[in-house]
């Protein structure tokens, strides 16, 4: 409990509240799914403020080198955050209060206009930072996010537009060739290691035919188009095969019989009427996946040497810069809960049978 | 035994024999099972010697599938390949599966506040996307096969508790499930002789799917440098090393690629064969 407040006590029993709270209430409700949304946020950040005890590296040594003079070290040490003023390692509550001030700081000073942060920072906890740079993690994990959201957005559209277009074609030519390519394709991109078909990708489109830039970001949007083709392709795979077999199930339905027997044509049947109904269920997929696309970046990120939040959690790590690391997983969770919280109201706007309470 | 034999004669296990593309699935998993097994007895003590001299050399000029870094022979590479990636993947898949299922099972089982307070530390580490943490867990962790194992484990056994829980769910409701309890039946004998055995087929599905999972997961680990140790000659590693000479030597991004994209095509056909000799509805 070494260097613990009130403040810090406080904020841990908050989160365990929360999630204790929540699970009592359950998840039937706005409300309920709300609170479930902020006990799952507090306890990640019980998890992600626990890194620091897990690594077997010591920072400062990282920082300083294994030379460092005694003084200097403990200096450092004092600097990061990582002893108390008495010079013992400072406890897990007093970490924790201190990285959820440091949040709650950089949350605040990131929605405020600029022209206002002098007098905030005076009245504000002290932000995270980052132990190599001194920076705000805030602003490091901003510079890039732009970047990778754009990544995973346009990596989500490909894959919305690919995945129910093989869904559909395959289902559509159940037991056809049609089908049989459709569905090649599909577990071709669930079977290909990223890593591998991104240089290959690089080394048909940008060194061979020079169409995209090799990698980076600054050519404007020319520098997404491989790296979101390699990102959504894998979640296209997923879609299609999930689509074809929904849209397969919607079609055996007596509803869909009925309207085939007053004449209506194939066509009619397959897009106005079977397929509204398939795909709600492949949307709600599709958001439950985004968590799959946010960590597919880091590998994607990195193939492409793409200078996002993927690629900047990766490069912290492997520098044990942990405010940072902690910054971007807790952007990436957040996103995530994010997600699926508004696919599942989507998905309660979509289908009419959902709504009236029975949030499950 | 006589549920085994009752299932081999099912109306799926037809199916699934019916089926080209699970059996593929079946004759891929069982040669990967099989070299990975005996193949490594087959090579020579020095077959993974490095030869400087052959670095990189192409297919045919040394050996079949010619040569890696360091000249290492890159067709007794991916056999031993072949048993690393697939203790991987295996152990990783058994101990995701074990522990999902205990917890999960057990969740669903007590039911009430425990079962809620359960799923909700599930969705906190769901809230983690897949192999964040795996990433996480690998970078500050030394170097190490099993280590692998664990940072894999750690994340998969989530998805195991979730659909163990929902199983269990269904099943205790069941009418064998009150005559049990009616005998006066101890709630853990319940547990692990009549409701476990009635939630193993999902179980099952799930993990052939799982396994395709963790050798694309321990590829991307390889990958990022957090696999397993240098010179441990796993697919990921190989082909992570053909990578970085995809211009100068392609057979060495290809031939483990092919590993590995085989390997996961089979796990998924067998499992889509499975889900059809287990009855299973959609997979949610």
């Amino acid at each position: 409990m070494s260097g613990a407040g009130a403040v810090d006590v406080l904020l841990v029993l908050l989160a365990l509240g929360s999630l204790v709270a929540s699970a009592l209430v359950g998840q039937d409700g706005l409300w309920a799914r709300l609170l479930s949304v902020v006990a799952v946020l507090f306890g990640a950040t019980l998890i992600v403020s626990g890194m620091l005890r897990l690594v077997p590296g010591d920072p400062v040594e990282n920082i300083l080198g294994d030379q460092a003079p005694q003084e200097s070290r403990d200096a450092l040490a004092q600097d990061l955050g990582l002893v108390d003023e008495h010079g013992a390692p400072i406890g897990y509550v007093a970490q924790y209060g201190r990285f959820v001030r440091g949040v709650f700081a950089a949350g605040v000073l990131a929605v405020a206009p600029s022209s206002s942060h002098e007098g905030l920072q005076e009245s504000l906890p002290e932000e995270l930072m980052s132990f190599r740079t001194r920076q705000p993690v805030r602003d490091i994990v901003l510079a890039r996010l732009s970047r990778t959201a754009g990544l995973a957005l346009l990596a989500m559209l490909i894959a919305l537009v690919l995945g129910p277009l093989l869904g559909v074609l395959a289902a559509a030519g159940q037991g056809t060739v049609l089908d049989a390519v459709a569905m090649a394709f599909a577990i071709v991109f669930v079977a290909v290691p990223r890593f591998w078909l991104g240089p290959l990708m690089i080394l048909a489109f940008a060194v061979g035919l020079s169409w995209f830039p090799v990698s980076g970001a600054e050519h404007g949007f020319s520098s997404y188009v491989l790296p979101a083709i390699c990102l959504g392709t894998a979640l296209a795979a997923v879609l299609a095969r999930f689509c074809r077999a929904s849209l397969l199930e919607v079609l055996s339905q007596d509803y869909v019989r009925t309207a085939r027997a007053k004449g209506l044509s194939e066509r009619v049947v397959l897009f106005k009427h079977a397929l509204r109904n398939a795909l709600v269920p492949v949307l709600t997929i599709a958001g439950l996946q985004f968590g799959a696309v946010l960590a597919g970046a880091v590998v994607t990120e990195k193939v492409f040497v793409f200078p996002g939040v993927g690629l900047l959690l990766f490069e912290n790590i492997m520098r044990l810069d942990l405010p940072v690391v902690q910054g971007c997983v807790l952007l990436i969770a957040t996103a995530y809960v994010l997600a699926n919280l508004l696919t599942d109201v989507l998905y309660q706007v979509a289908d009419p049978r959902l709504r009236a309470g029975r949030a499950r | 035994m006589s549920t085994l034999v009752a299932l081999l004669h099912s109306r799926g296990a037809r199916r699934f024999r019916k089926s080209h593309l699970s059996m593929v699935g079946l004759v891929i998993a069982l040669l990967l099972v099989v070299v990975g097994l005996l193949g490594p007895l087959l090579l020579g003590p020095d077959a993974l010697a490095l030869h400087p001299a052959r670095d990189l050399a192409a297919p045919g000029r040394y050996g079949p599938l010619g040569n890696a870094e360091n000249g290492v022979d890159l067709l007794s590479a991916l056999i031993e390949g072949a048993r690393l990636s697939l203790f991987v993947a295996g152990l990783s898949t058994l101990v995701s599966a074990t522990v999902g299922v205990l917890f999960g099972a057990f969740s669903g089982f007590v039911g009430g506040r425990i079962d809620a307070l359960c799923m909700r530390l599930v969705d906190v580490l769901l809230a983690f996307p897949g192999i964040l943490l795996a990433i996480y867990i690998a970078a500050v962790l030394p170097p190490s096969v099993l280590n692998v194992v664990f940072a894999l484990s750690a994340t998969g056994w989530v998805g195991y508790a979730r659909l163990a829980r929902g199983q269990v769910l269904e099943v205790r409701r069941l009418d064998f499930i009150e005559a049990a309890r009616a005998l006066g039946a101890h709630p853990v004998r319940i547990l692990l002789r009549h409701i476990l055995p009635n939630i193993t087929g999902p179980v099952v599905v799930q993990a052939s799917f799982g396994l395709s999972t963790a050798i694309l997961a321990e590829a991307a680990l390889s990958f990022l440098g957090l696999g397993v140790p240098p010179g441990e000659p796993s697919w990921g590693a190989l082909l992570d090393e053909g990578v970085d000479h995809l211009l100068v030597a392609p057979h060495l991004s290809i031939f483990p690629g092919i590993c590995i994209f085989v390997s996961v095509l089979g796990f998924n056909f067998l499992g889509d064969g499975l889900r059809d000799v287990f009855d299973v509805r959609s997979q949610r």
